[in-house]
């Protein structure tokens, strides 16, 4: 088995790399992060026998001939997981008005390259293969911070929406969505948040196991789902009271 | 990036501030950091008993996601590993190969990073060394000099190994172990009638760890105790102690949950008598998991826990030989006058030969442990006269509350280490509290 792991250089991306291989189960990590992801498929093959791939890629300079040429080399995808996700301190609304080329970064990467990379890898996807993303709470409801990223996991949740569809009625692929709550990871060390933050770890496992199923959707870690009944029920009177 | 400042103790609980630290996950996450601070310190598990890794005013920069093991050598016996991997991950690693590592400090969780910048030593630092000497050659991040490939004969190693991480954020650090798989050990327990008893027995000893522990009778000459040792072995006995491998590892701020101090006049005699006749009479000669023997706190975390909120003062300073017994007998009047309680006194043969600010030279350490009372400050005031008289060479990991007086005067190395700092680093980018109190 091979999995595709999109942004496998950190955070969960990286984590589920070392909980499947810990299961025997070989993936390819596409980061723009050489070092980083050099190290770690090393670091997985002295811990875990199992050897890795590594395809060097940078989501801000898409190119489609090196994803093709890249994914040929691989003789097969079991899935594609998409954790990469990008956000800026600066993504928040401004009285003269916000950064437009941030607009564009925040939606390339967080949802353009992965409609990019869904459209090439399909190619390559049999109709057992899964194919995973990973949305955020941020896309629940629009803030006045983190502005460009929640409008991009809004249109990826849709994307995902579509593409599940066209998976029930085709009967081909396993479409999953885990919409994320806090996480702990090194963006958010030391951050006060007002939740308890979910563990890679734990959700490494939790996709790993939902391999065998169907397409669905997943609410990690599970006290957000309430939480995300009420935030879309929440009247804006009362919602811009509210510190998320 | 706005980094927010929580509360650091260290983990004696003398001292504590807010401080601001961040984690970086990637390479381009740590160089990031510098551009928009003027202060750093790294930061392993923060097991320091003196605050080496934070301060208020400096970022600590904590090396936990720096953890993955990047080549072993097979043939040269060496290891490449990131300076956030925890010593019992480096241990179990190398066992898997059956390989072993011979300098092990006596908490699991502390990183090499942390190693490296304490020199820290083993059970039998005079046969094994310290740390450092394992050291092939070690990558150091500095924001003004980039990264920087650091061997054995390189300067700017002098003021790394065992410079408290004021050089600046170790990266990588190759290991040197030994082709020697080791999984169990027969120890023993002799007892010792008084320190003199001890040393002669320490400096006769051919054994693989050992160490003597005595009780210290402020009314007796004679301080008896216990020498421990143990050898490697490679088989279980029949008299094997099936250990559970876990160990719970807590840090500063859990070690001091406990609002009082369960240690007091009476509970330190009782403790003491204790764990006397106990090892004496119950762990005379027997076989245990070689992950016991190495980190004895790891699996006996109530002990520091007992301590409390209030916390305590271990010293631990290189004597010569012949030194050892008239200090402690100017220690036992000192503690007389004050009425102090202290638990115990450890001591084991050293030899160190750094050339930065950890104990260098050939002795016996000495490990004294001070229970917090109201006379404590007094006290310490005149011990660290007696402890200038001796020569006493500090182990700055442990000593948190040393002067600049005791540190200039006792540090074998503190003014080269001071000048080859300046001339490496003149803004002094890397700062602890530590360093700013023994202007380093």
């Amino acid at each position: 088995m091979n999995y595709l792991i999109v942004g496998g250089s950190s955070g969960l991306g990286k984590c589920i790399a070392y909980n499947f291989a810990e299961h025997g189960i070989k993936t390819t990590l596409l980061s723009s992060d050489k070092r980083d992801t050099e190290r770690i498929i090393e670091d997985i093959y002295l811990r875990f026998n199992i050897k890795n791939n590594y395809i060097q890629f940078d989501f801000t300079n898409y190119s489609e001939d090196v994803i093709y040429r890249e994914l040929k080399k691989l003789k097969k995808i079991n899935g594609i997981i998409f954790t990469i996700g990008l956000v800026s301190d600066k993504d928040s609304f401004l009285v003269d008005g916000m950064d437009e080329d941030l607009a564009k970064t925040l939606f390339d990467v967080n949802v353009l390259s992965v409609i990019r990379l869904v459209n090439t890898a399909l190619k390559f996807l049999d109709s057992s293969s899964h194919i995973i993303g990973i949305g955020s709470v941020a896309a629940i409801k629009g803030r006045s911070k983190n502005v460009y990223y929640s409008s991009a996991k809004s249109a990826l949740k849709s994307y995902f929406e579509s593409l599940r569809h066209f998976s029930d009625i085709k009967n081909r692929y396993n479409v999953q969505f885990y919409t994320l709550g806090y996480m702990d990871s090194g963006s958010t060390y030391n951050m006060n948040l007002p939740l308890p933050r979910g563990k890679n770890v734990k959700l490494s496992n939790l996709i790993r196991k939902n391999l065998n199923k169907k397409s669905k959707n997943y609410t990690y870690p599970l006290y957000w789902k309430p939480i995300t009944i009420f935030l879309k029920l929440c009247p804006p009177i009362l919602f811009k009271y509210i510190k998320v | 990036m706005d980094f927010k400042k929580i509360f650091f103790y260290t983990f004696d609980g003398s001292y504590g501030s807010y401080s601001r630290s961040t984690k970086p996950e990637k390479f381009k996450d740590l160089e990031s950091i510098f551009s928009n601070n003027k202060k750093f310190i790294p930061r392993g598990s923060g097991l320091s008993y003196s605050a080496l890794s934070f301060k208020d005013d400096s970022l600590s920069i904590n090396s936990s996601y720096f953890n993955r093991f990047i080549s072993i050598n097979k043939t040269h016996h060496t290891v490449k590993v990131e300076s956030g991997v925890k010593i019992i991950d480096l241990i179990n690693f190398l066992d898997s190969y059956g390989y072993s590592f011979p300098i092990i400090p006596g908490h699991p969780s502390i990183t090499i990073g942390a190693c490296v910048a304490t020199d820290v030593h083993g059970k039998n630092p005079f046969h094994d060394g310290t740390f450092c000497d394992w050291i092939i050659d070690l990558t150091l991040f500095h924001p003004n000099h980039g990264y920087l490939k650091l061997s054995k004969n390189n300067e700017i190693k002098d003021i790394t190994f065992g410079g408290l991480g004021l050089s600046g954020f170790i990266v990588d650090v190759t290991l040197k172990f030994i082709n020697k798989k080791v999984e169990y050990m027969n120890s023993s327990t002799t007892k010792s009638t008084c320190i003199n008893n001890s040393l002669d027995y320490l400096n006769n000893c051919k054994s693989d760890y050992v160490y003597s522990w005595h009780m210290i009778d402020i009314n007796n000459v004679n301080d008896k105790g216990l020498i421990f040792e143990s050898n490697y072995i490679k088989k279980k006995k029949k008299n094997f102690m099936n250990i559970n491998k876990k160990y719970f590892s807590f840090d500063s701020s859990i070690r001091r949950m406990l609002p009082f101090s369960l240690f007091n006049s009476i509970t330190v005699k009782i403790f003491n008598n204790f764990f006397y006749h106990y090892n004496l009479f119950l762990k005379k000669n027997f076989v245990q998991d070689v992950h016991k023997s190495n980190f004895p706190f790891g699996y006996f975390s109530a002990f520091h826990f007992a301590f409390g909120k209030k916390g305590f003062y271990e010293g631990q300073y290189l004597l010569n030989n012949n030194q050892v017994d008239p200090f402690i007998i100017k220690l036992k009047k000192l503690i007389k006058k004050y009425k102090l309680n202290t638990l115990f006194i450890v001591l084991k043969k050293f030899n160190g030969k750094g050339k930065s600010l950890s104990m260098t030279g050939k002795g016996i350490l000495v490990s004294i442990n001070f229970l917090k009372s109201r006379n404590f400050d007094s006290f310490f005031y005149e011990y660290e006269k007696i402890l200038i008289d001796f020569d006493a060479q500090p182990n700055l990991t442990k000593d948190s509350q040393i002067s600049i007086h005791r540190a200039m005067n006792t540090i074998k190395n503190y003014i080269d280490y001071k000048n080859k700092l300046k001339k490496f680093d003149p803004t002094l980018t890397f700062s602890s509290e530590v360093s700013e109190r023994l202007k380093l």
